[in-house]
């Protein structure tokens, strides 16, 4: 039954005075209503025109012109064809800027679907403009879609309702590329014939640089169509790169000669709705879809400008190509290492475009691409006799078999964890703290399978070790999710100053602690392997190396900046540099408990209860005066420097360093009394700068 | 005073359909929940239309806003249903 049958079955009567009347009548205070009405509901209630609430009052207000695409052509408000060539650039550049204003997290309706042709995009005569408006349709749908599929958005993110939009989902993605090609050779064609017919008038040469931007349109677009239409991005970004490649560089080209020819076309309109401001040239309505807005909807909404959409596309773009490089890396820390870097970035498409380029679509292969991926990743770090193809082990395949269940079980939290990392930074850290039960319990699962893989070697008399060997490498990897997790805490700055000490100090103590002779027993037990797997006869080689030379050092670098940090917040709060909440109203207990109770769940190493660290603490400064404590942060600043300083790419850490241990000798000479400390955490979140 | 008659009036009306048309031309068709002295009104499963010829031309499909609340000061016009249905 349509909407105007069904209004046809009531028969109204106009009451107005009377029932005014009878309300008249009525105590104040006093209500007619119906009994199970109460005022629970009440509170939901919407009130008619109050500008805050009423989302159908600013459409109704504003009298947008047109109510549709067909009611606009008709009152010839909407052209379909003969459009100038300064509308085309006008309509081209409008629609970049609200696509790139939906993606970055407004709704469909309040942007991209303002333009009216893309309704409709059939019905536009104009070849141009109907060919660009199928693509951005497709293109939305596209992109759409990856978000979706990757599943790292949240609702400050990315908006994915589609309002039952058409995204021209008839017309094949081939159809389409052919169409624009034909439109991009056209309109190359078109520019040169204007260009071989100009007499030099100046209003000429302006249609010559005209079609020329439309051109550069055209192929931007069919480039940019190119890159989204792709449904298994992780093959095309490992085998079809040169390609993905080559249209990356057509679209950043073009997209400098749109820029350029930018101000040519017609410049939008601005039409204020609400508090919103709205660029609008022909073809887009901005309150056109008022009406599918849910009634309380956050209606205030900035549309980029040209220059934040130009930098948005090449920023997008430049990304891309970032992208084709860690679809080669192999193991686990390098992705996660790019992968945390990448997650910098406000953009949810590319954040959704990272877990495509890394891992395929489906759930299945998924799980086999991330195994693979594990199993190097442990081949690297502590290459494991068992998979030495010379393991002379007898039950070899039963062997294998229990690895491969080992690393079966870890593979779903490794691709969670993955999945995490397409998030934004907020959300991170609280789904972090989620998985670290899961990541413990492998701690238990790799040392069993440890002891039974050594307990078989002693069996068969053969000197090869496997204690501590899958152990060490979960062991490493929790680690290090646990200081990214206490660090995302300074990004995020989600610790008063006066919290900084403990955090520094679990830092120090227990995690890097931990991790540095992780890694050096990992180290001992490399060269034992490499030993025992040697022929009898053959010369043991000279001592090596470590593996891990570099890193070890620097995290003994980042060991005394974390100790010296501890010192100084320390001493700071002892005088009173950095101020402690009033003791009656503050627990640090409850405090410490609530920054470090995420660990609670790991065994090895087990979350360092707030008495053990309070002894600690207190034993610390007791033992030793301000002056003193200024001295031992001031020379663990200087030994962290001094290694520091061997890395180019460590530069901002020895900037810090050494200044903060120009702070710190001061303080410690005792010839100056502070009276105020300024801490700059902008550098480096959890390391800041010192200043007097 | 107090008319009891009145009161009977409106309280007839409860969880009937009504039509309001409120100053800025919009129509709006629920059913009736709730009055004041006022005569602010409350109308539950709510639809909106932009106008009454948009009802009757059926152009344009209404909105569904739900539970609303229509100031007395807002309302224009009133109509209550008096088909055999209701």
């Amino acid at each position: 039954m349509s909407a105007t049958e069904a209004y046809s079955l009531y028969s109204w009567k106009d009451k107005t005075s009377e029932f005014k009347n009878a309300c008249a009548q009525l105590n104040i205070g006093e209500l007619v209503k119906e009994p199970s009405f109460g005022l629970f509901e009440a509170m939901s209630a919407i009130e008619m025109m109050d500008p805050k609430m009423d989302a159908g009052m600013t459409q109704n207000q504003t009298q947008s012109k047109i109510k549709s695409i067909k009611a606009g052509i008709e009152n010839n408000l909407l052209k379909t064809e003969n459009f100038g060539l300064e509308e085309k650039l006008a309509i081209v550049d409008n629609t970049l800027r609200n696509l790139v204003t939906w993606l970055d997290g407004s709704s469909l309706a309040q942007t991209l679907f303002t333009n009216l042709y893309l309704h409709d995009p059939n019905i536009v005569q104009d070849f141009y403009i109907k060919n660009f408006s199928i693509a951005i349709l497709k293109i939305a749908d596209h992109m759409r879609h990856k978000i979706i599929t990757s599943a790292t958005f949240e609702e400050e993110d990315f908006q994915p309702l589609s309002y039952n939009f058409k995204f021209a989902e008839e017309i094949a993605d081939s159809t389409v590329l052919n169409n624009l090609k034909s439109a991009e050779d056209s309109s190359a064609k078109f520019y040169r014939h204007l260009k071989g017919e100009v007499k030099g008038e100046e209003k000429q040469k302006n249609e010559v640089e005209m079609a020329y931007g439309l051109w550069y349109r055209m192929r931007f677009i069919r480039s940019f169509f190119f890159l989204m239409s792709s449904n298994d991005e992780y093959q095309a970004f490992a085998n079809n790169s040169e390609e993905i490649t080559k249209h990356i560089n057509i679209c950043l080209e073009s997209l400098t000669k749109v820029k350029e020819t930018h101000e040519l076309g017609l410049q939008p309109e601005m039409i204020k709705v609400g508090k919103t401001i709205y660029p609008t040239v022909m073809g887009f309505e901005p309150t056109i879809n008022q009406r599918l807005l849910p009634p309380t909807f956050p209606r205030f909404i900035q549309i980029h400008s040209f220059a934040a959409t130009h930098e948005y596309f090449q920023v997008l773009l430049t990304k891309l190509t970032e992208l084709i490089k860690v679809s080669k890396m192999k193991t686990f820390d390098e992705i996660y290492d790019f992968g945390l870097d990448f997650s910098e970035i406000q953009s949810i498409f590319l954040r959704s475009m990272l877990q495509l380029v890394i891992l395929p679509r489906s759930m299945i292969e998924k799980v086999m691409v991330m195994k693979k991926i594990l199993l190097d990743s442990v081949l690297k770090f502590i290459s494991p006799p068992i998979l030495n193809p010379k393991c002379p082990v007898n039950n070899k395949e039963v062997c294998l078999q229990l690895v491969d269940s080992f690393l079966v079980k870890c593979t779903p939290a490794f691709v969670s964890l993955f999945q995490i990392l397409g998030h934004n930074k907020p959300r991170q850290r609280e789904k972090i703290a989620h998985v670290f039960e899961e990541f413990a319990s492998f701690q238990d699962e790799a040392d069993n399978l440890d002891s039974i893989l050594h307990s078989f070697f002693v069996q068969q008399k053969l000197s090869l070790v496997h204690y501590g060997c899958f152990g060490s490498w979960i062991l490493n990897h929790n680690l290090t999710l646990m200081s990214q997790f206490l660090i995302s805490g300074f990004e995020l700055q989600l610790f008063a100053k006066y919290e900084c000490h403990y955090i520094y100090w679990y830092l120090c103590e227990i995690i890097v602690n931990w991790q540095m002779s992780t890694l050096s027993r990992v180290d001992n037990f490399l060269l034992t392997n490499e030993i025992n797997f040697l022929p009898k006869n053959a010369k043991k080689p000279k001592k090596k190396k470590s593996v891990f030379e570099k890193e070890s050092l620097i995290k003994t670098a980042d060991r005394h900046m974390f100790s010296a940090f501890y010192q100084a917040f320390r001493a700071f709060l002892i005088e009173g540099l950095v101020k402690s909440p009033n003791p009656d109203f503050d627990c640090e207990e409850f405090r410490y408990n609530h920054r470090l109770g995420p660990f609670q769940f790991f065994t090895s190493p087990a979350v360092c209860l707030y008495n053990q660290f309070k002894d600690k603490d207190e034993y610390f400064i007791k033992a030793y005066e301000l002056n003193k404590i200024y001295g031992y942060a001031r020379d663990h600043y200087d030994m962290a420097r001094g290694i520091y300083e061997k890395y180019p790419e460590c530069a901002n850490q020895a900037k810090i360093a050494k200044n903060n241990f120009v702070v710190m000798r001061l303080l410690s000479s005792g010839l100056k009394k502070l009276e105020k400390i300024g801490l700059d955490f902008s550098e480096i979140a959890h390391f800041p700068m010192m200043r007097l | 005073m107090e008319d009891p008659k009145q009161n009977e009036l409106l309280k007839s009306l409860l969880n009937k359909s009504m039509k309001v048309k409120i100053t800025d031309g919009r129509v709006l068709i629920g059913i009736f929940l709730c009055t004041d002295r006022d005569s602010n009104i409350v109308l539950g499963s709510c639809k909106e239309y932009t106008s009454q010829s948009a009802i009757e031309s059926g152009s344009i499909e209404p909105r569904s806003i739900g539970l609303s609340m229509i100031p007395g000061q807002h309302i224009v016009q009133l109509f209550t249903d008096e088909s055999i249905h209701s």
